[in-house]
């Protein structure tokens, strides 16, 4: 029996009185929804990497010449991709056209907003011409109020796509645009109007191609997609067959060459920035050795490299560690080739020299992100990275006193590594010290144009040669010799092509297709 | 004059040889045998092997010759800044001990001093923000004995960057070696400067060095999360976002939905970053939390619901925007 004044029920709550109320007039009102607003429901995607170089992603939004609107996301996980949001017409029973201006770039890679309508690649590309001098540009200002944003992306470090929104009455539609690595670098262009962008003369790189602004791909679906092209531009993934003892796999794909972190460098600047991409490849673990030299020797190879006989010096100008009969350095890098042996010997290898790009990536892939040293951000010592071992006029061997002068092996006389805290994330050791290392590109400032009209894909740059003058190659990474500032990854070195060096040498790279 | 420097060296040596017996023997000996590896060097005209022996010699005993051994090897060396420390040095001690270097090096000493002091570069540097931290070739600078608005490079180890000054402008001049310099300057909340410049012997030459501010950054959190956030009245996304802006004062406020806005003023750094973590508030229960509240309105609003409707059915409306993934709908005005 139940205890009394228990009750076998929960009371009714007075909320749920409501409910067959507003229930019945709902189902009254059934049947007399108005057409919806003109609305574009924008999915915005890209397929550059996340977020190494599209961790960030600027919208602004004009509406008849006027800016409205604009909004600057972070999105650093490949997951963020896509990003959509809605566009809507006012309730006035017409039609609406809107312009969207979006730009993906990296985090940080901003400047002060400038204002000004359009620059070309080239000009992007050009030292200094992020410190122009402003000027009026659009502004944004909303109940009198100037909310312009004060900072804006990176022209040469940004995806920038403009996309005409045309908003019909009572009608929706999903418009899908990708922000391509194929544009990168490439300026939206607003119209002809300095402070006003204009629809009709505006003009913006789609696919890698320069045209008016659309819509992009439109279609009824109104769903965001749940997958991303995030990281596709020109990828190509390594495959655990090809990274092996000597030789390490680097996988093909986008990224940032260059660094505005320095306003100068020891030899050229490794600015203005540019987003390129390389195809997959693969690369010497080690500098090449003396052994390695004298094997491909005894199996053909003809160019033998400048050396000494007695025993190893640390002299600039006698640290040759090449000997025609074997002495106790078979372990060292092999040094004082010029740029023809050095290429000679990787097509006799099968390979070829590295490209600045490739030499660059190699550096620098396999991390969460790009880092001063191949290493990370942190100056290396004098017992991670070989450098300064030498003293030279004007430079002090930071490394040379109290220490063993001179070069260090790569390899021990038992054969193991010596070199391996001098390691880049993927795994290739010795590329911020040892020895400088030819590449295969020739000499041109990253602001000429050899360089800005360079292919984005694969870059190698080629300079007619002129009569007279001695064509100059770019080495990569410090040696034994160098100064600290010769360590960062980005550093460019420029060297005469029949330089003989005793610090510089060999890496190859090998086609990984 | 290499030759000449040569001919003092030995001369020299037999003077420090002598010169240390009387000091505790081990040292002695392990400076003189250092004394004569660093003489033998010099004849080799292997100038950096021989400085270090002569250093060790000086560890071990410390002797003008010795010191003025060590200005000729760094004067061979091209470190025109450490020669001049070392030949003044030794010539100091000459006046504090009469005859202590023989007259040959003595003169010699005074016109070495001379020659090297003539090829010091001389820079009026300016550097703005005055308190940034300076490194030349590595090396803190080291102010001129006498002379606090004179900085010398390349005396002092290799170590952390000091600041030449205070406030927005720093001038000094600077005194190096002629040759290549790199110059690095930092401070926190600007960029850094590396700056490379190569000066001719005898230089006198201004040089402007300005670092840059870096813009701050605002990172704002919400809980409940996807607060709509605006800053300085401006929509950045939602929480949680982050934002880079100029460094000064900043209005941010969250808002969402059922919860009072988030207010704050914040004052923005260079280079900083400010992370404002929104604890929003629910509007006030007050009455929607009672029972007896909603038992009259459920009374009131039905009977006037039904009277309303039947005398003027609510207005159709349009379907809601998509909104996308952001839930943004960015109507045209």
């Amino acid at each position: 029996m139940s205890p009394r004044g228990t009750r076998s029920s929960r009371p009714v709550s007075p909320r749920a009185a409501l409910v067959p109320l507003f229930a019945g007039l709902a189902v009254a009102g059934c049947g007399r929804e108005l057409p919806p607003l003109g609305e574009a429901l924008v999915v915005v995607d890209t397929d550059l990497p996340v977020p190494q170089i599209a961790g960030r992603l600027r919208v602004d939004v004009y509406e008849s010449g006027v800016w409205i609107e604009s909004r600057e996301l972070a999105r650093p996980d490949a997951r963020d991709w896509p990003v959509s949001f809605s566009v809507v017409g006012k309730d006035d029973g017409r039609d609406h056209d809107v312009m969207v201006r979006l730009r993906v770039f990296p985090e940080g890679a901003t400047r002060s907003y400038r204002g000004e309508r359009f620059q070309d690649f080239a000009t992007v590309h050009r030292p200094g011409a992020a410190s122009a001098t402003p000027t009026a540009g659009p502004r944004l200002v909303r109940d009198g109020r100037d909310l312009t944003p004060p900072l804006e992306p990176l022209p040469n470090l940004a995806v920038d796509r403009l996309v005409a929104l045309h908003l019909v009455h009572a009608e929706r539609a999903r418009h899908t645009v990708v922000l391509a690595g194929a544009c990168a670098g490439e300026m939206a262009r607003l119209g002809d109007e300095p402070t006003t962008p204009d629809v009709v003369s505006a003009t913006t790189c789609k696919n890698g191609v320069r045209g008016p602004a659309d819509g992009g791909a439109v279609d009824a679906v109104l769903e965001t997609p749940t997958t991303s092209r995030a990281g596709t531009f020109h990828a190509a993934p390594c495959t655990n067959e090809l990274t092996t003892k000597d030789r390490v796999c680097v996988p093909g794909g986008a990224f940032v060459l260059g660094s505005r972190l320095v306003d100068f460098s020891p030899e050229e600047p490794p600015s203005p920035e540019r987003i390129v991409a390389v195809s997959r490849f693969v690369v010497d673990r080690h500098e090449v050795t003396v052994a390695r030299m004298r094997d491909a020797r005894a199996r053909g190879f003809r160019g033998e490299p400048e050396g000494t006989e007695g025993p190893m010096a640390t002299t600039v100008e006698e640290a040759c560690p090449w000997s025609r009969s074997a002495q106790k350095r078979e372990g060292y890098a092999v040094s004082c080739v010029g740029f023809a042996l050095a290429s000679g010997f990787c097509a006799f290898e099968g390979g070829r020299l590295p490209t600045e790009a490739e030499w660059e990536k190699a550096a620098s892939a396999g991390g969460p992100r790009k880092t001063r040293y191949p290493a990370g951000d942190t100056e290396p010592s004098c017992d991670e990275v070989v450098y300064g071992r030498v003293a030279l006029a004007g430079s002090p061997g930071v490394c040379a006193r109290g220490r063993e002068k001179g070069p260090v092996p790569v390899f021990a006389e038992d054969g193991a590594p010596l070199q391996e805290s001098d390691t880049s994330p993927l795994g290739v050791v010795g590329l911020a010290g040892g020895l400088g290392e030819w590449t295969a590109d020739d000499y041109a400032p990253y602001g000429s144009e050899a360089w800005t009209t360079v292919t984005r894909i694969d870059p190698r740059v080629v300079v007619a040669p002129t009569a007279g003058v001695v064509a100059k190659k770019v080495s990569r990474g410090a040696s034994w010799i160098a100064p600290v500032l010769y360590l960062r990854s980005t550093t460019r070195q420029v060297t005469d092509v029949d330089a003989i060096f005793s610090g510089l040498g060999i890496r190859c790279v090998y086609p990984a297709p | 004059m290499r030759g000449q420097a040569l001919f003092l060296l030995l001369v020299m040596m037999s003077a420090a040889v002598a010169a240390p017996r009387e000091a505790r023997a081990d040292d002695d000996e392990e400076a003189r045998a250092a004394f004569v590896v660093g003489s033998e060097r010099v004849k080799e005209s292997r100038w950096a092997e021989a400085l270090e022996a002569y250093e060790r010699s000086l560890a071990k005993r410390a002797h003008p010759v010795t010191t003025f051994n060590v200005g000729v090897c760094e004067r061979a060396l091209g470190h025109a800044t450490r020669a001049e420390q070392a030949f003044a040095a030794a010539l100091d001690d000459e006046r504090k001990t009469p005859h202590v270097l023989p007259e040959p090096v003595r003169r010699d000493a005074e016109t070495f001093l001379a020659e090297t002091r003539a090829t010091i570069a001389e820079v009026e540097l300016t550097i703005s923000p005055g308190d940034a931290l300076v490194l030349v070739d590595g090396r803190p600078l080291v102010p001129a004995e006498g002379r606090p608005d004179v900085r010398v490079a390349g005396l002092a180890p290799q170590g952390k960057a000091v600041a030449l000054g205070a406030g927005t402008e720093a001038k000094i001049v600077l005194r190096a070696d002629p040759g290549l310099h790199v110059i690095l300057l930092s401070k926190h909340g600007f960029s850094d400067i590396v700056h490379r410049a190569s000066w001719a012997p005898r230089t006198k030459a201004k040089l402007a060095l300005s670092l840059d501010r870096l813009p701050g950054r605002i990172a704002v959190t919400s809980a409940p999360a996807s607060g709509v956030v605006t800053l300085d009245g401006l929509d950045v996304g939602e929480a949680p976002v982050a934002v880079e802006r100029g460094p000064g004062l900043h209005h941010v406020r969250v808002r969402r939905q059922g919860f009072l806005p988030y207010d704050v003023d914040l004052q923005l750094r260079a280079g900083e970053e400010s992370n404002i973590d929104a604890k929003l508030q629910r509007e006030s229960p007050s009455l929607l939390g009672r029972w007896w509240f909603w038992g009259g309105v459920a009374g009131v609003v039905a009977g006037a619901a039904l009277v309303t409707y039947f005398v003027a059915r609510p207005a159709p409306e349009a379907p809601p925007p998509n909104g996308g993934g952001l839930g943004w709908v960015l109507a045209v005005p």
